[in-house]
């Protein structure tokens, strides 16, 4: 024991004899690890966010709608129940649900009319999933029992030349066939980083839906948002075999396969861009540890001839690959968790600047500030890479000690 | 001379050199690599683009791009095409028709966008749609229509369906028709799959009273480039601007444009990262050269070899090491191009992003500018990690240097 | 805006499609205001009522020409309109471009169909297609469908008294009860003293900006009533204009249910 606590020693003072090397050495790994730390962080914070990914859109990981509805758009077919439903719903811990009625008819001012997209919504529940309705630019959000109030968005609001407190009629196709009517009063105008929803969706209380378009309690709509994006395949199928037929489960993915090919793809890419940086810190680490050995080739000779056995040399060389790799380790990671925080809080990149607020992609919206996201995991599995990775290589170099002849080593320079 | 001695010195240790050099290879290798996917996508992206319903450039009414009345129409395209060709040689014309009506096919009724085009015109990989039932629309006006695949199912209709179409015409009256759908068809994007129906210009021409006039003309130039300011300008000053504008893709297409400047502009920042990786790698080598050549770089110093000259020599090796990891960079990344041959994106085909289809088959190419950014790249991080170890050498006092081990 | 609702709704006793039977009232009836010209301020309601009322009518049928006129070009259309209430309206292009004569616009509560000659079917319109215009002119499908009334919808009262074309009116300002479902802030309506008819109307929005206007005019003798044989609707556009004339009108005449069916518009009759 005392032997292996002697050659760790050892280890460390041979370290720091050659201090600007060894520092070198450390500063090339921790930054490698950083620099993977900082990148994957980033990219989780752009694509994988699966929290707030589909707040933009206020789109669902998983939807619930009526079979057909999706085809036919006919407000008959509809969700009975909605409450019960939620409630019963099997989804993960801390996932958020929703349920929405949803028709498109004709909004009119004195203006003019546009055809708009209806949301009849739960006031308490939508904002935890749609962030328009959060944003909130002028007046207030609607309270439940507001039978006339509506939300619009601010490029409607332009277009119809409507203002806080003004009228718009909305003019549906109703359930039984009819044409319903009724006028809203704008208590309040939002504005989406989506210009499709800012221009084309309005808001109002179910309950001012469902006498507008002359349906009982119903949803045309449930959302359901959940905090790991790749749970939505297994969550679909675990509600399609709890609600049995007469439900159409659909998951984002097959609503928007543009968003998951996206992920493939970033996911790809990163995973090469790891591999590449393993590998040049690898050889990084390589040649410095190599080098550090043939400079002491005479050393190494000394010792061998004063009888030393191969085996400690190289559980020495080891030991020195041993504490540059935990030193780094320590220090890359920390700084990359340091910065990957602070990202989460505040954005590394803007891009908004450029590309407006947000960027459309087969229907749904991605945001153009880019935070990161802080998670120990993929951190803790990059240092542990780097950590084998450097042990890895320092045996090339160690193996290479051995086979030096004592004779010849102590005739080097 | 400088040179030559550095040459000789580099090769002197081939591990060390051949370290650093593989740093470098493998940066430019991802860089160019990268760049050469997103540049292959993109150049496949604006062809689709250019091929399919925007075209390279676009004639219309003058105010129409502001305001898209069906009443603001060319008139007289064929003389409009005939300057076009003298101001684009080797440039095809298309004609388009495009309003807004009641499409009604049995019970259903919904609003559609009628495309009036010409079949035999755009054909193959040109024509803005792709079937998936039945037939394309006759050379000539048949009353026949093509309607998205989105469309066909809020209708319940196939080929052989009846369609009745209601929409007003460019003179005020009601327009009203009776068509007969011979296809369903892919027209690019969600929105269109879910509101075209594409007719015979003719037919379109007549269904909305337009006479003779059409309300765009696509021109699709020889060679696609994502550039056409040149083209565009040589059309304007050909044409009568009081009656008429033109427009590039750029401008028809403004969202799109930016989403690749974007990324591109994002690429930089791999090329960062990258750049830093490399260049630590880099740094480290050098450094460690320079330390371990420190008696010998004391000896040339004790031998009158000026600081200047020290400094450039070790420079010129980081530079050539440069040189040398980018030539090899370049030919590995080629080779991944090459062998990677065509990518099948598969899935991703399925969707579109900001209305353009994304594309199916990617050829890989080689791109200049990939290489160039490259070697930016390779040429910063070799001055970056020789630099610090080339000052050192060049500070060394010859004495000292020399009782070095 | 019910212009064309206005319009149609009013009517005499000849019947389009069974025995004709000429009686033609003289006198009005009980349940229309008189018309209150000695007072300087009347009683308002009574007055918007009267107008309304005889604006309207229980049933009508109606030849008109409705006359669009635009920048880019003018169109004539010979229309024939039967009414009954507010709830039951068709509309048939007599003479119109080739490819509209024929055609006929069916109103039934708030549902509009179209019938259409030259592809031989009916259509419904979409809720999406209401605030398209009708024919071309400045009416939406909209404003044909809609069933405000100003009596009902509106609380009016009296500003003053102006005189247009050497004719004295009242000014009467229309303010829309809070729940009524109409889009305009306001309506500003001249009613003669005379003939206790509207002159002109002019809607604004919420902002008090004005919006369109319409005017009333070639005022004739159908029977007990005084009415304004052309509407005139001037929208915000400048430059455009429709206007309705009526050829011959008849009020009160007995329409039956079948004029208004589906199945017969069906069948392009």
């Amino acid at each position: 024991m005392t032997m292996l606590f002697a050659i760790f020693r050892t280890a460390w003072r041979n370290l720091w004899r050659n201090y600007r090397r060894t520092l070198i050495n450390m500063s090339a790994v921790g930054i490698g690890l950083f620099l993977v730390i900082v990148y994957n962080g980033l990219v989780a914070g752009i694509m994988g966010d699966a929290k707030n990914q589909l707040g933009p859109s206020g789109m669902g990981h998983v939807e619930i709608y009526a079979p057909e509805w999706r085809v036919k758009h006919n407000a008959s077919l509809s969700l009975a129940d909605p409450a019960a439903l939620l409630a019963r719903l099997n989804v993960p811990e801390g996932s958020r649900v929703d349920a929405r009625i949803v028709s498109r008819g004709l909004a009119t001012t004195a203006h003019g009319s546009q055809g708009v997209q209806i949301h009849g919504i739960d006031p308490a529940t939508e904002p935890l999933v749609a962030n328009y309705a959060r944003d909130i630019r002028q007046g207030a959000a609607l309270s439940a029992e507001d039978l006339h109030g509506i939300l619009i968005g601010d490029t409607l609001a332009e277009r119809l030349e409507v203002r806080l407190g003004q009228k718009i009629r909305l003019m549906v196709q109703r359930a039984d066939g009819e044409m319903g009517a009724d006028l809203f009063r704008v208590r309040g105008i939002f504005h989406s980083i989506s210009p499709h929803l800012s221009r084309g969706l309005v808001l109002i209380t179910n309950r001012a839906a469902r006498e507008l378009l002359g349906v009982g309690d119903v949803a045309h709509q449930i959302i359901i948002q959940l905090n790991r994006a790749d749970a939505a395949d297994a969550v679909a199928a675990t509600l399609k075999a709890s609600l049995g037929p007469g439900f159409d489960v659909v998951t984002y993915g097959e609503l928007m396969p543009i968003l998951k090919s996206m992920e493939g793809l970033v996911n790809s890419i990163s995973a090469v861009m790891e591999i590449f940086v393993y590998l040049l810190v690898g050889l990084g680490i390589m040649n410095t540890m190599l080098m550090s050995v043939l400079e002491r080739t005479r050393e190494f000779g000394v010792l061998r001839a004063l009888g030393t056995r191969s085996r400690q040399i190289v559980g020495e060389i080891l030991a020195e690959a041993f504490w540059i790799a935990t030193i780094s380790v320590l220090v890359g990671s920390t700084l990359g968790l340091l910065l990957i925080w602070t990202g989460s809080h505040h954005a590394l990149i803007d891009m908004s600047k450029s590309m407006g607020e947000g960027m459309e992609i087969g229907g749904s919206v991605l945001k153009t500030t880019f935070r990161t996201e802080f998670a120990l995991l993929p951190a803790i599995q990059a240092a542990v890479m780097v950590y084998v990775l450097t042990l890895l290589v320092g045996l090339y170099p160690a193996w290479r000690v051995t086979k030096v002849q004592p004779a010849v080593a102590l005739r080097a320079v | 001379m400088l040179l030559s001695l550095a040459w000789r010195n580099i090769w002197r240790n081939k591990r060390r050199t051949l370290i650093t050099v593989t740093a470098l290879a493998l940066g430019v290798t991802a860089i160019v690599s990268i760049h050469s996917y997103r540049e292959s996508v993109y150049s496949v992206l604006v062809q689709e683009i250019t091929a399919g319903l925007v075209g390279d450039l676009q004639v219309h009414g003058k105010g129409y791009q502001a305001d898209p009345e069906i009443a603001t129409v060319v008139h007289q395209p064929e003389l409009v095409e005939a300057t076009l060709a003298k101001a684009l040689p080797h440039s095809k014309p298309m004609r388009r028709v495009v309003g807004y009506v009641l499409a009604a096919s049995g019970e259903a009724s919904t609003a559609a966008l009628v495309v009036g085009f010409q079949p035999d015109r755009e054909q193959g990989n040109q024509s803005p749609l792709t079937l998936t039932a039945g037939h394309n629309l006759a050379d000539v006006p048949h009353k026949e229509a093509v309607i998205g695949r989105e469309l066909a199912q809020q209708l319940s209709a196939q080929p052989g369906s009846e369609l009745v179409l209601v929409g007003q015409g460019a003179d005020g009256s009601v327009a009203n028709d009776r068509f007969t759908i011979v296809g369903v068809a892919d027209a690019g994007s969600a929105e269109l799959n879910a509101s075209a129906v594409f007719l015979h210009v003719a037919d379109a021409q007549d269904f909305f009273a337009l006479g003779d006039g059409v309300n765009q003309i696509i021109v699709h130039l020889a060679a696609s480039e994502e550039d056409v300011t040149a083209p565009e300008t040589s059309l304007k000053s050909a044409l009568d601007l009081n009656t008429l504008e033109v427009l590039s893709w750029n401008e028809i297409l403004p969202e799109l444009r930016n989403t690749m400047t974007q990324k591109r502009q994002q690429q930089h920042f791999v090329d960062l990262v990258v750049i830093l990786i490399v260049g630590l790698g880099v740094l480290n080598a050098m450094t460690m050269s320079t330390f371990e050549r420190t008696r010998e770089l004391g000896v040339l110093a004790a031998l009158g070899t000026r600081r200047r000259r020290l400094l450039a020599l070790i420079f010129c090796e980081a530079l050539l090491q440069g040189l040398v990891g980018c030539v090899a960079g370049t030919a590995l990344a080629a080779g991944i191009v090459f062998s990677l041959g065509t990518i099948h994106l598969g899935a991703m085909s399925q969707n579109d992003i900001m209305g353009v289809r994304f594309p199916a088959v990617v050829v890989m190419k080689i791109y200049g500018t990939g290489v160039i950014s490259a070697a930016a790249t390779a040429f910063l991080t070799v001055t970056a990690g020789g630099l610090w170890p080339a000052i050192r050498a060049s500070r060394l006092e010859p004495v000292e240097a020399m009782r070095h081990v | 805006m019910k212009i064309l609702s206005i319009v149609v709704l009013s009517g005499t006793m000849l019947m389009a499609h069974g025995p004709v039977s000429r009686a033609v009232q003289t006198v009005a009836p009980a349940d229309v205001p008189a018309c209150p010209s000695g007072a300087d301020k009347p009683n308002v309601a009574a007055l918007v009522k009267r107008t309304e009322l005889i604006l309207k009518g229980n049933s009508s049928i109606g030849t008109i020409t409705m006359a669009i006129k635009t920048t880019a070009w003018s169109r004539k259309l010979t229309l024939k309109i039967w009414a009954r209430g507010k709830d039951y309206a068709l509309v048939r292009v007599l003479e119109g471009g080739p490819r509209e004569t024929g055609m006929m616009t069916l109103k039934r509560e708030k549902q509009l169909w179209n019938w259409l000659p030259q592809a031989g079917r009916v259509i419904k319109l979409p809720s999406g297609m209401m605030g398209d215009s009708w024919m071309g002119s400045d009416f939406t499908n909209d404003d044909l469908v809609k069933g405000s009334s100003l009596t009902d919808d509106y609380d009016s009262s009296i500003t003053g008294i102006s005189k247009v074309d050497g004719h004295e009116a009242w000014q009467v300002v229309l303010i829309p009860k809070p729940n009524a479902v109409v889009v305009w802030g306001r309506i500003d309506m001249r009613v003669d003293r005379q003939m206790c008819l509207p002159l002109d109307q002019v809607f604004y929005d919420e902002d008090g900006k004005q919006v369109r206007r319409m005017l009333f005019s070639d005022f004739r003798e159908v029977g007990w009533r005084m009415f304004p044989a052309k509407f005139t609707i001037e929208p915000r556009e400048s430059g455009r204009e429709t206007s309705l004339t009526y050829d011959d009108v008849q009020f009160d005449v007995g329409v039956p249910d079948e004029t208004f069916s589906i199945e017969r518009l069906r069948q392009g009759r």
